[in-house]
């Protein structure tokens, strides 16, 4: 008898094991149902059909939430029950309410797994790959008619910039699919970052040829820019990743581009002949030491130690390489980071190669009843940060005016290529000393730029992102000039892609690192060439040139 | 070991404790288990087990066809023998030799100082191994300038990289793998070593005729426990530390397919290498059961 009542803990432990496990399917069940019913009874209850006008009695919409960082949130806020949720309840009947909430890095995943469960969310916030596997599911509600008659004239604006090519990966057959958040393609220019205080020292003008980038790389090793009286430092900084893009523009080549050639075929810019010179170049400069020795073991990381360490003076990175070195400013402000348009070895100028940058795509579960609810909480969030309302409720909804509250949003999209017409702004607005006609998140920038010429050395990144002499004028440079190559492939990953890409890419890493550390000879691109196409390359080829020419 | 009834019945509490263990162990190790089929098809995570797409054993000739498939598996195989035979050497000498040590307390910050570095993740220890191990300011290439030798490139040549890997992960270890034979060196009579010393036996005598054989046994239980490991290469380890210089002699299996499962998403392929790796690991603790019975008369049924 003893025994037995002694046994009974562990029984009771294991059944209510049981019980919590069976509890967690049990929730879900009855949360689709109640959300099934209520949204139902609603599809009447709308009159009026504004881009923001309120449902009464209010609907209930499912969605998930990727978790960025607690810090975008107010005090005593949660993903669940902040400024965004309670502003869509309010003023626009929506209640939306999140399945699950996981950190950004698992999204993916969980979404994933999500989608093989068949339990979908009414609003899919999604991948480009999987996208295209609702898409081929027939899972996905047309949007077509509903972004027509409800988008308002802002959401609209931003869509139909760069000829209207965000919206051309989710569109399908003339059906628009999805909704997705579009930061255009300019702010992914390729530029060179030189340390203009070595120049200075060294006495040396600014670059206008690839000759004279690569006689700046050669001085900054050999003629001591930093004074100590050794040879310590390096022309160029590279990583294991090989961030050599802005080098090889500079010899016609576009690495990470499909472009379309002569004869209208679309090509990938790996394969290319111009890249074997670029390459060659590398390698001559990796032997002479300009480039440092270990480069091939470092990752991002660690090469940018060695650049805050004052290693390094030149730094292939894209406009945001200012956050990456602002701490060697305050250390010393002396060091002095300038920003320049790629620069081309020979008569034909360098171009840059730009990618569309979909920051997420934005869908609706075939069978509900409201696809226009994602329309308006567009509008909604369009309206808080960019619209007439931005100027009194911007800072609440973002929690402080620059803030990344937006990140809590539903669905967000900034407008497109926004950064380099606040340069524009910001640019005369430092020369006028007029800061009346500016936008509001200008204004923030230009607010910035003065506190940094006022001594702020916290702001310095500002002052090389939306200043006179900046990445974003560089930018503007590509883009006033023509100098910008689009990638021709802005559609999701072909069939042979999934299967391929892994193993080529490792190819083409393995071949390229060697070459440039010289255990390989330039000529073995050649064989690169031929075994890229062998293993996969030419029928992803083939299949490119199938999407694009029937798109 | 023989069944006793009686027994078995006064102790049913005790044996009621097990139960939620081995709900655990149901749940999360064996029906996860049924996921294993997605080897055998064309899984799409958008269709799930809805529609199923069998392509039989496709997705194992596309990992055969893989090129330097064989190299993988051979890197694998290569620098996990490696690691076993350090692991089951360089601990024990360890231990033999702290256990020689009379000083309490140099011998504590010793084994304090030495298993220490168990405690770190890959992703640091990764940094400190480039530093160390750099050409122009690691403290071992300094070394061997001062030395007059050239400096080697050890993290970027494909002849030092598994060595430097099966060093590396010693250097993390050891120190930990040191404790368990200390801990079975104290298990040793010792009436035996009194014995041994009357009989004249010195030093290396005791080490080899009493010490050894006292903790064979633990030799062999850890080297049937590593055996089951043979085909893990050390994922976090060498992802951290290799490059595309060494892919030739630093790719291994984990690598792999964490490349082609999780970044490029191919699932069916991924579980099909998985499922080649379970296979023969399987056959790896099957064999190291068989030794462990057969030397030290270890088992576990």
């Amino acid at each position: 008898m003893r025994n037995k009542t002694r046994g009974l803990p562990a029984l009771a432990t294991a059944i209510v094991l049981s019980l919590v496990l069976s509890a967690c399917s049990g929730n879900n069940a009855a949360n689709n149902k109640a959300t099934g019913d209520s949204s139902g009874a609603n599809a009447l209850a709308e009159t009026e059909n504004g881009p923001l006008t309120k449902y009464d009695p209010p609907i209930k919409l499912r969605s998930t939430m990727n978790e960025t960082g607690k810090e975008t949130l107010a005090q005593g806020d949660t993903h669940s029950n902040n400024v965004w949720t309670r502003g869509y309840e309010e003023e626009l009947g929506i209640k939306v309410s999140y399945d699950w909430i996981v950190a950004d890095a698992n999204y993916n995943d969980k979404m994933n797994v999500t989608m093989a469960s068949g339990d979908l969310p009414d609003l899919l916030k999604v991948s480009t790959v999987q996208f295209e596997q609702l898409y081929k599911a027939g899972m996905l509600e047309d949007l077509t008619e509903v972004y027509d008659k409800y988008a308002s004239d802002l959401v609209k604006e931003y869509y139909s910039e760069e000829d209207g090519a965000g919206l051309k990966p989710v569109t399908k057959d003339d059906k628009l699919y999805a909704m997705v958040s579009f930061g255009g393609s300019l702010d992914s220019s390729d530029m060179i970052w030189i340390r203009k205080d070595w120049m200075d020292k060294l006495g040396l003008s600014e670059p206008q040829s690839m000759q004279d980038i690569i006689q700046i790389a050669e001085d900054f090793t050999f003629k001591d820019p930093d004074g100590n009286g050794k040879q310590d430092t390096y022309g160029i900084s590279l990583n294991k990743d090989l961030p050599i893009n802005a080098f090889l523009l500079g010899y016609h080549g576009y690495l990470e581009t499909w472009t379309q050639n002569a004869q209208g075929e679309i090509v990938n810019g790996t394969t290319q002949p111009e890249v074997k010179n670029g390459l060659a170049e590398l390698q001559r400069l990796y032997k002479e030491g300009v480039i440092d020795p270990e480069f091939g073991v470092k990752d991002f990381a660690k090469a940018m130690e060695d650049v805050n360490a004052g290693k390094s003076g030149i730094l292939f990175l894209p406009q945001w390489a200012p956050f990456q070195v602002k701490d060697m400013i305050k250390k010393d402000k002396n060091v002095n980071w300038v920003p320049y348009p790629v620069q081309s070895i020979d008569d034909q100028p360098a171009k840059t190669q730009n990618h569309l940058g979909l920051g997420g795509v934005f869908a609706i579960r075939k069978g509900y009843e409201h696809p226009e609810a994602l329309i308006k909480l567009l509008n909604f969030q369009a309206e808080k940060m960019f619209g007439e309302s931005a100027k009194t409720e911007r800072a609440k909804y973002l929690n402080g005016d620059t803030g990344l509250g937006f990140q809590n949003a539903v669905v967000a999209n900034l407008p497109p290529n926004k950064n380099v017409k606040a340069q524009d702004e910001v640019e005369i607005a430092l020369e006028t000393k007029d800061t009346s006609k500016m936008g509001l998140e200008a204004k923030l920038f230009y607010d910035d730029i003065m506190a940094y010429r006022g001594g702020d050395l916290d702001k310095w990144h500002m002052e090389r992102i939306f200043g006179p002499l900046s990445s974003q004028s560089v930018i503007k440079h590509y883009r006033d000039k023509d100098l910008i190559v689009m990638n021709e492939f802005i559609y999701a990953p072909t069939k042979t892609m999934n299967s391929k890409q892994a193993t080529l890419d490792k190819l083409r890493a393995e071949t390229f690192v060697k070459i440039i550390y010289g255990s390989l000879p330039v000529d073995d691109f050649d064989k690169f060439v031929t075994n890229w196409k062998k293993l996969g390359g030419d029928q992803i080829t083939q299949e490119v040139n199938e999407v694009v020419k029937g798109n | 070991m023989h069944f006793n009834p009686k027994q078995f019945l006064r102790n049913i509490p005790l044996h009621f404790m097990i139960l939620p263990g081995l709900v655990l162990i149901i749940i999360f190790s064996y029906i996860p288990m049924a996921g294993l089929v997605i080897a055998f098809q064309d899984f799409s995570p958008i269709s799930g087990f809805r529609e199923i797409t069998w392509n039989g054993l496709d997705n194992f000739c596309y990992l055969f066809e893989l090129p330097g498939f064989r190299q993988v598996v051979w890197n694998t195989i290569f620098i996990s023998i490696m690691k076993i035979a350090a692991g089951l050497t360089v601990p024990v000498i360890a231990a033999l030799l702290l256990n020689e040590v009379r000083i309490n307390g140099f011998k504590r910050s010793i084994q304090t100082i030495i298993y220490m570095p168990h405690f770190f993740s890959w992703v640091i220890l990764g940094g400190i191994v480039v530093d160390v191990l750099s050409p122009s300011s690691g403290i071992v290439n300094m070394v061997l300038k001062s030395l007059g030798m050239q400096p080697i490139q050890f993290l970027a040549d494909n002849n030092w990289f598994p060595y430097i890997l099966v060093i590396t992960d010693q250097w993390k270890e050891f120190g930990f793998g040191t404790i368990i034979y200390l801990a079975a060196l104290t298990s040793i009579d010792q009436s035996l070593y009194e014995a041994s010393i009357i009989d004249g036996a010195g030093r290396w005598k005791q080490t080899w005729h009493i010490t050894l054989p006292g903790i064979r046994p633990i030799m062999i239980l850890m080297l049937t426990l590593s055996l089951g490991n043979v085909l893990n290469g050390g994922f976090d380890q060498v992802f951290n530390l290799y490059n595309p210089l060494v892919y030739e002699s630093g790719d291994i299996l984990d690598t792999m397919i964490y490349r082609i499962g999780l970044q490029e998403a191919q699932y069916s392929v991924s579980t099909a290498l998985g499922l080649i790796k379970s296979v023969v690991s399987f056959a790896f603790i099957g064999f190291g059961y068989y030794l462990a019975y057969r030397f030290a008369k270890y088992r576990i049924f």
